[in-house]
Order: C-alpha cells, then sequence, then structure tokens
C-alpha cells in the first residue's frame, strides 16, 4: 500500500522519481490530473521530459513549495505585471547556473506542465543574460551567427531609431 | 451489491487514469519553434531558415513561441500608465536582439515597435522627421500595425493635420496617444470616421497650444491659459472613442506660476452629445483649476466617470473638485488619486497666504464624501521646498492636521484600499522629526491596527523615489527612516518603495 501523500512520475527515458503530492500540484497540468485520478497507487508518466529535466523541475518545486501561500506582494495586474515583478532569488540564479541547453530544456518542461513560478523565473533569467548586451555580445552569448551584411544592419539600426524616445 | 460498486470505482479511475494519459500526451508537447507568420520583414525569408541550421543554442531554435513571447516581452517598454508620463524607456535590449539575425528581427519586430516616437531632432530641418516617419509607416505597414503607443511633439509649422490624417489609418492597435506641444485644433482629424477608427484607451494631450489666438504660439501652451485650451478640446474634440482624457502641463510646472482663469471662464460649451464613452479623467498641473472643473462638468455624462487622478495646487480648486463631485460627477467615481503640492520657488511662496495652500484636511472630507461608490484613495503629498525641507525648516506648518482621522470617517462602506505617497527627502537627518509635525505619523501608523480601517483589504504607504534613490545608502537610510516613524506599517510589511526592484538589482551586481 503506497503513500497517498505522494506520487511517482516516471521520466520520458524511465526514470522514476516519487515526489509528494504537494510538490507535484504545483505543475497546473499534473494538478487537474490527479483531480480527475482521485487516488491512486499508479505512476504518472511524463513523456516529453527526460529524468536529467525532471530532477531539475522537482527540485525546483520543492524548494518553492510554499510560495504558494504567501500572500504579502506587490500589487500585480495581469500576466505581464506578474512576469515583470517575478522575484528572481539567489537560489533561483544558482539553480539556472547549467549549459544552455539544459537551461532551455527546464523552461520548455515548465511550460509544458504548467508551473508558471518556474517559467517566469526561467524566462526572467534569459532576459536577465540579454539585457544591457550588444547584438554582437548577444550572438557570443548563444553562438550565432550574423547573417545581415553591413548595409542590411545599419538600415535596420535606422528603421530602429523611431522605436526610440529621443 | 457491495462488489459490484467496488467493480464500478476500479471502472471510474481506469477510465479517468486513460483520460489523463491522453491528456498527458496531446497536451502542450513542447513545440517546434514558430516563425512569425505575418512578420513581414522586408529581409528574404529564405535566409532565416538558413541562419537557424545548426545554431543548437539559439533561443529561437529552442524554445517554443509562447516563451520567446515573454522574454522579449520582459525586454521591451511597459505600456505607460495613463496617468503618468514617466513613459515608456529607450528599449535598447530589445533594440540590440533585433540586429542579431533575421530570426530575431522576425520576432522582435512586433514588440520593438510597440513604442513609437516621432520628435524633430535638435539639430536639422525641423519637418524632416514627419516626413521620413511618413515615408516609414507607408513602407512597412507590418510593423505599424503592432504600434500600441505613439507619442508625437513638437509638430509646428507644417501640415499637422495632413500628417495626421496619413498616419493615423495605419495604426490599427493604437492605444495610447501622447501629442505633446501640438496644435489643438487640427487634432478632430484623428476621430474623423473616414479617416480611422480610433479606439484610444488614452489620449494625452500635453501642452497643446492653440496657434490662432492673437498670442505668441511660439512658446506653446505658455502663451495660452490651461482651461482655454481645454475647452478648445472638449468643444471641438470628437472624443466619443476615448476613455481616459488625459491633460497634462509641462514636466516642470512644479516650478511654474499657476496662470489666470482663461477666456473659458464661464463659458458655455454647447456641445450636443456628453462624452459618454469617457470614464477617466487626469488633470495635471495648470489643467487643475476650478474653472477647468466647470468646464468638465458641461461635457461629462454625470455618472459615467469611475477615475479621476488630479495634481492640485491650491486648495480652492480642491475646494472645486469636491462641488464637482457633489453636482453628479462622484456618484459613480471608483478610483481617486490626489497629488497635492504647494511646492514653489521662494518668491512665489513669499506672495501666498497660508489659507491658500491644500488643506485644511476638512476639504478631503467633502471630496470624499462626495463618492459614495469609492473604492481606492490615493492620495500623494509633496508640502515643502525641498532645500529648506533638507536644512531641517518647516516653515509652513502651522497646524496639526488630523488627515487620516477625517478621512475615515467619510469613507463609504465599500471603501477597499487607502494608499498614500510620502513624497518626502527621506534621507534627510531631520525627517522623523518633521514628518511627525506635518502628517501627525502617529495617527498613519495607528492604520495599522485602528478599528475605522479593519475592513480595509489594503492600507499602503509608497515611498516614491523622490529625489535622491539611486544609491544603496540613501535606500537603506530612506527604509531605516520608514521603519523608525512608521514601526507598525512597517511590521505589518505596508511600506513599499519605488526603488524595491532598484535596489535587488543593485545588490545582485
Amino acid at each position: 500500500m503506497g503513500d497517498s501523500n505522494r506520487l511517482t512520475l516516471v521520466a520520458s527515458d524511465g526514470g522514476k522519481f516519487v515526489v509528494d503530492k504537494e510538490v507535484v500540484q504545483m505543475s497546473v497540468l499534473l494538478k487537474n490530473m490527479i483531480e480527475d485520478l482521485g487516488e491512486t497507487d499508479e505512476s504518472i508518466p511524463i513523456p516529453n521530459v527526460t529524468s536529467p529535466v525532471l530532477t531539475k523541475v522537482i527540485e525546483f518545486c520543492e524548494n518553492h513549495r510554499t510560495d504558494a501561500a504567501r500572500t504579502d506582494g506587490p500589487n500585480v495586474d495581469g500576466d505581464d505585471a506578474r512576469m515583470r515583478t517575478a522575484v528572481v532569488s539567489d537560489w533561483d540564479r544558482q539553480f539556472f547556473d547549467v549549459d544552455q541547453d539544459l537551461m532551455f530544456e527546464i523552461i520548455v518542461a515548465a511550460n509544458y506542465l504548467d508551473i508558471k513560478s518556474l517559467v517566469d523565473v526561467g524566462c526572467k533569467v534569459v532576459a536577465d543574460m540579454i539585457k544591457g548586451k550588444s547584438p554582437q555580445e548577444i550572438r557570443d552569448l548563444f553562438d550565432i551567427v550574423n547573417d545581415f551584411s553591413p548595409e542590411e544592419e545599419a538600415a535596420l539600426r535606422k528603421e530602429n531609431e523611431w522605436a526610440n524616445d529621443r | 451489491m457491495p462488489s459490484q460498486s467496488r467493480f464500478k470505482g476500479r471502472l471510474r479511475k481506469l477510465l479517468g487514469y486513460f483520460r489523463v494519459r491522453r491528456r498527458l500526451w496531446h497536451s502542450k508537447a513542447p513545440r517546434v519553434p514558430t516563425v512569425l507568420p505575418d512578420s513581414g520583414s522586408s529581409i528574404s525569408n529564405a535566409a532565416v531558415s538558413q541562419s537557424n541550421i545548426g545554431q543548437a543554442q539559439d533561443p529561437i531554435d529552442k524554445l517554443p513561441y509562447d516563451i520567446l513571447a515573454i522574454i522579449f516581452q520582459l525586454l521591451s517598454a511597459q505600456d505607460p500608465h495613463s496617468d503618468s508620463y514617466d513613459g515608456p524607456l529607450p528599449p535598447t535590449s530589445l533594440a540590440s536582439c533585433s540586429v542579431v539575425s533575421r530570426a530575431w528581427r522576425q520576432f522582435t519586430g512586433p514588440f520593438l515597435f510597440r513604442h513609437i516616437f516621432i520628435s524633430p531632432p535638435y539639430s536639422g530641418p525641423p519637418n524632416q522627421a514627419f516626413q521620413d516617419f511618413l515615408m516609414f509607416s507607408e513602407a512597412r505597414p507590418d510593423l505599424m500595425k503592432h504600434c500600441r503607443c505613439m507619442s508625437i511633439s513638437f509638430a509646428d509649422d507644417f501640415n499637422f493635420a495632413a500628417f495626421l490624417s496619413q498616419v493615423v489609418v495605419s495604426l490599427t492597435s493604437l492605444q495610447h496617444l501622447t501629442l505633446e506641444r501640438v496644435p489643438i485644433r487640427p487634432l478632430d482629424e484623428l476621430f474623423r470616421p473616414d479617416v480611422a477608427s480610433l479606439e484610444l484607451d488614452t489620449l494625452e494631450l500635453a501642452c497643446v497650444y492653440d496657434p490662432t489666438t492673437a498670442k505668441d504660439a511660439a512658446g506653446g501652451a505658455a502663451s495660452d491659459t490651461a482651461s482655454d485650451v481645454l475647452a478648445i478640446a472638449l468643444r471641438t474634440l470628437p472624443l466619443s472613442r476615448v476613455r481616459c482624457l488625459n491633460f497634462r502641463g509641462s514636466d516642470y510646472d512644479y516650478y511654474d506660476r499657476l496662470t489666470p482663469p482663461g477666456i473659458a471662464d464661464g463659458a458655455s460649451l454647447q456641445r450636443e452629445t456628453p462624452l459618454v464613452t469617457i470614464d477617466k479623467i487626469v488633470l495635471d498641473g495648470d489643467y487643475c483649476t476650478t474653472t477647468v472643473f466647470e468646464l468638465l462638468e458641461q461635457v461629462i455624462q454625470p455618472g459615467s466617470l469611475l477615475a479621476l487622478t488630479a495634481k492640485c495646487r491650491r486648495r480652492q480648486d480642491l475646494v472645486g473638485m469636491a462641488a464637482f463631485l457633489r453636482r453628479g460627477a462622484g456618484v459613480n467615481l471608483k478610483e481617486l488619486e490626489l497629488k497635492l503640492t504647494t511646492f514653489m520657488e521662494a518668491e512665489q511662496r513669499a506672495s501666498m497666504r497660508d489659507d491658500l495652500y491644500v488643506g485644511p484636511w476638512s476639504t478631503f472630507g467633502d471630496v470624499v464624501s462626495a463618492c459614495p461608490m469609492l473604492e481606492m484613495l490615493h492620495i500623494g503629498i509633496l508640502p515643502y521646498a525641498i532645500d529648506e525641507f533638507r536644512d531641517g525648516k518647516a516653515p509652513f506648518v502651522r497646524q496639526q492636521y488630523r488627515l487620516f482621522a477625517s478621512i475615515a470617517d467619510t469613507l463609504p462602506s465599500g471603501f477597499r484600499t487607502f494608499k498614500l505617497s510620502l513624497h518626502n527627502r527621506w534621507d534627510s537627518p531631520h525627517i522623523c522629526r518633521l514628518s511627525r509635525e506635518l502628517w501627525d505619523l502617529s495617527a498613519l501608523d495607528a492604520l495599522s491596527d485602528e478599528w475605522r480601517f479593519a475592513r480595509f483589504e489594503r492600507v499602503v504607504v509608497l515611498m516614491p523615489e523622490w529625489p535622491d534613490f539611486g544609491f544603496l545608502t540613501a535606500m537603506d537610510t530612506a527604509e531605516e527612516g520608514a521603519e523608525e516613524c512608521l514601526p507598525r506599517l512597517h511590521s505589518a510589511k505596508k511600506i513599499q518603495y519605488d526603488w524595491e526592484e532598484d535596489k535587488r538589482k543593485m545588490l545582485q551586481h
């Protein structure tokens, strides 16, 4: 007889993770699913997420499991305000201090599992990586080839002036 | 029978399991990155797919569109609030992103061109910028359709009416329009049905002027009285598709003298139909006068106003506002923001009598009691000349104002949120003594537990950025001062600081 407060998640590569139900329910997708299932000993397959990524996702959820209980905070109206005011703690930055491939996979998995706080933090971390950088620094950061000719780039910069408060 | 119910239970569980499995396999699986279908870049799309090959770490290749949209949204400027002119910040990071590669250009264009600014440069032909923009808007309708906020300023000496009528037709998503130091008369072009079907969330008119008056137009709004221009705007503009009207004065109206009432004083606007769509009005600086309130009363549909923001500089204007609200404009008002200032230069203060300053606070009671549906009240106060305050002087305090207690007695039962912005020198060594003397901070601090306020959902004391907040030590000093002056509100975490985000970033770096 299994622990009714814990669930088994199965990653796409077969890796099994026994996790507290409270932690799993940070995923809106899994929360709805558990509500549909009711009491069950069955393991839940997560077909699009590999074990290394699921490990990280569970680590994040376990660290942020009490966040939902917080009531104090800035006044936010709508998704845009929520994203902009999402707080990225030192722990979160440390959490995302991984190679870029894994970082992107964590964000994609969070989006798939519908874990808003992880999506918000992940997007903010990527945005902060880009913020303040020149085009060449961004290319270097993500290993992107500049496929503009110098003339094309100059023309685009000229166009962009309309979007800057001069 | 028991075995039958057990069977039904298992069947239900099994069906649930298959339903769940199906949802997992078919829910939003990680998507193949999407290229915006209608980005309409002037650059060949063939090169886009070519540039993506082999760039494994490019976020454009790795992340689905909705995630990329969040990231670029975070890098883009925020839409301006309808009641402030802080406006969007220059989106430099997004501009950098837009020239990284063709794929990045396609994604970022719609975000970058949400905000467009048209203003002549400091040097060069003044009208060239407007002509250049016309060419740009005709060449790039794909970008124009994403523009939500446009700011046009200093459109002197050229055919502004023709310019407007040509530009606005392409701005199908426009929500916020700011016009600064432009002639008022041609603005009706904006709303002609055959020109465009604009439905604006906010129309902000800043220092607009009337060049047809005999006065010198070269100095802009300074040569016209605010109420003259506002009367023209209310009388002539077909504002039936505008939700929020924002009349902004000079950015430096703290320093300006109040202009005398204009020719519109007591005149009838003779508008055929009331402005039924307008539910929010913002009156800044010189626009907040008793004369202006009387003008508004003639065109606003009684009961249609839901929000009012006003910067009052004289007690008589606060009295005028109370009368305006009492006569019907306040009947459905839910949000009221009052920015109060008596901040003036020394020579202006010398000519002012004490009774001209805002207050006593019983006037607030008159304003609030005229709004039986009020849910949110925000009061911002800047009471002193900064230099004198910094030096520890409080020259105009002649009595203790029981602001908070007097207002609380008049608030309606549906009231939910009280915000107070204390504009102040929070790094002044005299902060606590002066603040206690002026604002009766003990009474304010008692908000946290006084029975009259227990039903409020939120009491927020905002410490704005004024004036020196750029350094960690100043922030810390200010927060220590706030903690010392308002210990109970501090413990209850009811104090917010405008610099919280800046401070967090500074600490991180």
